[in-house]
Formats: C-alpha cells, structure tokens, sequence
C-alpha cells in the first residue's frame, strides 16, 4: 500500500530514470557493434591493404546503419 | 659592423611598432568603453591606465635581453621568448586582480579591456617575434611558441563570458536554452546587447476562421500578451485562436519561419554555386586543361559522388536518371549541415535537425524508389522466392517485405535528424557550461571553462566531420535502395562449363 504511494510520487523521476537507463543500454549496444565492424576492417584491411578504400566505404556504410539503430532507442527515450 | 647596424636597425622596428600599437591600443579600448559603458569614468581610468602602462614598460623593456639571447643561438632566443611571455602572464592576472580588487563594481568592464590590451600586446609582439626569426629559427619551433601562444589566448576565454548574460538573472535552464536554439522560431534571434535583443522579424502568415492574416513577428511582441487580431500564441509557442465557443484552436499557419528562411539561404547558396561551375564548363573542349581553384574543387567533390557512390551502386541503364536527384540531396544536406554549425546569421538554423526536412527528404527516396521500382522490385516483396510455407496460407514474408518498404525510409529520416540535432545539442550544452560554473563560482567557472572551450573545439570539427558522413550516408543508402529498385531477375545457368 505504502510503496503504491510511493511509486506514484515517484512517477516523474522514474520516468527520468528509464530514459537514462535506455539510452546507456542504446549505446552500449551501439559500441560493441561499431566497435566489432572496425575490428573485423582492421582485419581485412590488414590481410588485403590494396582493398582499402573499398572496405573503408563498406564499413562505414555498415556503422552508419548501426548507429540509426542505436539513435531509434535514444529519439524513443528523449520522448 | 654589419650586426650592429642590423640590430640597431631590428630595435627600432620594435620599439616603433610596440609604441604605435600600445598606444592606439589603449586609445581604443577606451574610446569603446566610453561608448557603451557606464562607468565611473576617473577611477577606471586611473587603474586603466596604470595596469597598461605596467604591462607596456614591462614588454619595452626586454628588449636587450633578447639581443644577449640572439647572440647566443637560436635555442636560447626560444627559451627567452617562453620565460618572457610567461612572466607577461603571471604580471597581467596579478595586474588583473590588484585592479578588480580596487575597482568592486565595474570589475567586469575593466577585466574586458585589460584582456583586450593584453591579447593586443600579445599579437603583436608575436608577429614581430616570428618576423624577426622566420629566418633563423626552424618552423618547427615557431610553430611550438605560437602554439603557446594560442594556448595562452585560449584562456583569456572564460574572462568574456562574465560580462554576458546570467549575472543577477535566474538560474541558466540548460534544457530551456536547448530546445531555443534548435527549434524553429518566428523571428531570427541574433545576440542580445544589454537585454535588448536584436532579431530579424519574419512575416506570419496564417489563415484563421476570420480569413487570412499576414503581418510581421514583431506585431506579436508589440501587443500586450502576445496577441494581435485574436489570435495569440499559446504555452506549446504555436500560434492558436479562441473559435466562438471559447475553446483554443490551431489555425493553419505557413510563416515564414527561420528554418524557411535558412533553406531558401541554402537553396540560393547552391544555385550560385552549381550554376557558376556549369558556366566554366560551356564554352572548353574535352581536350582543354582541368578547371583549377574552386571549379577544380567542385568537379573533384561531385565525381567523387558520382563515380563513388551512384556508379557503384545503381546499374547502368538507370543511373543516369537518378544521378541528379541524388547529387542534390548530398549537397543540400551537406551544406544544410555545415550551415548549422556557423553561430551567425546567415547559418546557424538547425535544419536538418529539422524532423519536418528529413521526412520530406526520406519520403523523396521513398516515392523514386517505389513509383519507379522494376517489376522484379514488386514481385520480390509481394511474391519472393522462398519456400512455400512463408508466402500462403499466413503470408508472413510478404508482410514484412511491405512493412520494409516503410521503415528503410524511416531510418534514413531518424539518422540524419538524430545525428545532427544530438550535435547541435551536446555544442550547446557545453558551453552552457561555462554559464552555469560561473554561476556557482567565479573560481570555479574560470578552471573549468578553458576545458569546455576545448571540448567546444572538439564538438565542432566532430560535427563537421558528422556532416559530411551523414550527407554521404544518406545518399549512399539512397542510392543502394534505388539500385536494389533495378535489379535484373536471375537468369538460369545455361553456360556449360568446360
């Protein structure tokens, strides 16, 4: 009963407090997947340097599509 | 002989352009306080003048230190200029300080001009510094001391932000600031001079049930409440009226806001631009030189579009369709980006931080993709080749290939308006820093601001770098969806392999 109460006080903060929360787990998510794209780049680039240019296109093509991911999460939680 | 008529000679270059440069330095800053300043005017001189001239004596006295210097080597010249600019520091915050201690109430006033002739003096002096050593010196070590230098400009920052806004005002709403800065208005705010602010007023122009009313923003502020003609602007800032049954209403409104005002800027920008490197190319011959300069710039940057990006991806027989469509939207959006970032008119409105610009930009892609998709393009969503039991009787692929069609478009319009509204964002904020730790305390205001101007710095070059990758983004998948639009179907392997 008392902590009914207390979570309806709370309503405004907690809200705050789940946005925070997603967007911290949204760019996580982000991190590890732009980070495991250059990662596995450095790879191929280092194996195969005169396709450089091309892999650079590929892999920032790739962290852009990652990243819109990550920014749905965050539009999502500044709403 | 020779060194001694060159030094003679070098003396006095110096001391002629130190004096010239002290004293109409002096002249003017005090000419502007005058000006704008109300100011007990004997005391601040005073103090004025004695910290200007302590500061001058100081700099005109070096003089044969650095000759002992320059006849040593070039290091020690170095070394001697570093001690020296140093000590300048040092004597100008303790100039700086005896002086607010004397003067309690126009302590801002005079911390403004005291830093504007000490950067003056150091201007100054640096130019001859160089001037002097370009020859004997390597660059590399000039290029460390003017880097100090530049270190040291860095922290004459903060000072300025003492005599702005948010001294005796309510507490700095970072939020507030925000959402001012990067949403649409009715007028183009410009700065603000001792509260009065200057903006540029743009017409309203809405149609209420009463008929259509046209007529300048500043009506608006003229007016009590802010209403003119019924009709008034409500808590959200939109422009509403009180219909006949007392109830408030949005009338149709197409003003002329600043977001319209920057894309017309935009759009005026790249006709002139594009129009006057098509004209260089009129009237040469394939045969004649590569245009140099700014036209060479502009081929270089639209090949690289063209050959990069729309080449690549779209087949041959339909890229040439798409190609000025899609060289339109990467420099449209590159330089609605860039244009964002300059803080004065004509930039700095946050377009495509614009939801409204990036929906009509991704809803563009989405009609060329789809109005002009192959047959292939349709049968594949409607009718894809998989195994029977994800098409009939629950036609769960077909589903989800439509819904497809929807939201590829979607993320192009949330990526460009999140990447550049969170830049323009994180900028404002971080120099709201600065006026929210001088609230708290000067001292503390003053450690923390020379890193804040230096993240500023940072956030700045990141965001140009984010407009052009964004642009870029949003033209390459542009490009991808129209080429997967033009796919030819499969042919069978009929070739027999030998």
């Amino acid at each position: 009963m008392l902590s009914l109460v207390l979570l309806q006080a709370a309503a405004v903060g907690l809200a705050k407090l789940g946005a925070g929360v997603g967007a911290g787990l949204a760019s996580i998510g982000a991190g590890i997947g732009i980070g495991n794209i250059g990662g596995h780049a450095m790879e191929a680039i280092a194996r195969q340097p005169e396709m450089a240019s091309n892999i650079r296109i590929n892999m920032i093509i790739i962290a852009a599509l990652v990243e819109g991911v990550a920014f749905f999460a965050l539009v999502v939680c500044l709403l | 002989m020779k060194m001694d008529q060159k030094f003679t000679h070098m003396r006095n270059v110096y001391s002629l352009s130190m004096l010239s440069t002290i004293v109409l330095g002096y002249l003017a800053i005090s000419l502007v306080v005058l000006i704008l300043c109300p100011v007990d005017k004997c005391n601040f001189f005073i103090t004025f003048s004695v910290a200007c001239i302590v500061l001058s004596a100081y700099d005109m006295n070096f003089f044969p230190f650095y000759l002992k210097a320059l006849k040593k080597s070039a290091q020690s010249v170095a070394r001697y200029y570093m001690i020296q600019m140093l000590l300048r520091f040092l004597l100008s915050g303790i100039l700086a300080v005896l002086g607010g201690l004397i003067l309690k109430d126009y302590i801002k006033v005079y911390l403004l001009s005291f830093c504007a002739f000490f950067l003056l003096t150091l201007v100054c002096e640096s130019i001859l510094f160089v001037y002097f050593e370009k020859k004997s010196m390597k660059p590399k070590v000039i290029n460390n001391l003017l880097l100090l230098c530049l270190i040291f400009l860095m922290g004459m920052v903060p000072l300025n932000s003492i005599a702005g806004e948010g001294d005796g005002n309510n507490k700095i709403n970072v939020q507030e600031l925000v959402m001012e800065h990067t949403n649409d208005a009715h007028e183009w705010h410009i700065t603000t001079i001792h509260g009065n602010s200057i903006s540029i007023p743009l017409p309203i122009i809405v149609k209420s049930s009463s008929g259509w009313h046209v007529f300048m923003s500043s009506k608006f502020e003229e007016a009590e409440n802010c209403a003119h003609d019924d009709l008034f602007i409500n808590k959200d800032g939109k422009i509403c009226e009180k219909n006949a049954s007392g109830v408030e209403q949005r009338v149709l409104d197409i003003s002329i806001t600043k977001d319209v005002l920057q894309l017309w800027v935009v759009v005026i920008l790249l006709i002139i631009i594009f129009l006057y490197c098509a004209h260089w190319y009129k009237h040469k011959k394939p045969e004649d030189e590569a245009p140099k300069g700014f036209v060479g710039f502009m081929e270089m940057f639209v090949m690289f579009v063209y050959n990069d990006v729309i080449k690549e991806t779209i087949d041959e027989k339909h890229y040439k369709f798409f190609a000025p469509y899609l060289l339109t939207v990467f420099f449209f959006v590159f330089l609605c980006n860039i244009l964002g970032l300059i803080p004065i008119f004509p930039g700095g409105a946050n377009l495509t931080g614009n939801i409204a610009i990036t929906f009509f930009l991704a809803m563009c892609t989405m009609l060329l993709v789809n109005v002009f998709g192959s047959k292939t393009y349709w049968k594949d969503i409607f009718w894809p080749d998989v195994p029977w039991w994800l098409k009939a009787p629950v036609p769960l692929l077909p589903v989800i290939e439509f819904f497809g069609v929807f939201t590829k478009p979607f993320a192009l319009m949330i990526r460009l308006f999140a990447n550049i509204f969170g830049g323009h964002a994180v900028a404002i904020s971080l120099s709201c820093v600065i006026f929210t730790t001088f609230q708290l305390s000067i001292v503390k205001g003053a450690t923390i601001s020379p890193i804040s101007v230096v993240l500023m710095i940072f956030m700045d070059l990141l965001e140009v770098l984010v407009a052009f990758l964004q642009a870029f983004v949003f033209t390459i998948l542009s490009s991808v969806f129209i080429g997967l639009a033009h796919q030819e179907e499969e042919k069978p392997q009929t070739e027999i392999i030998k």
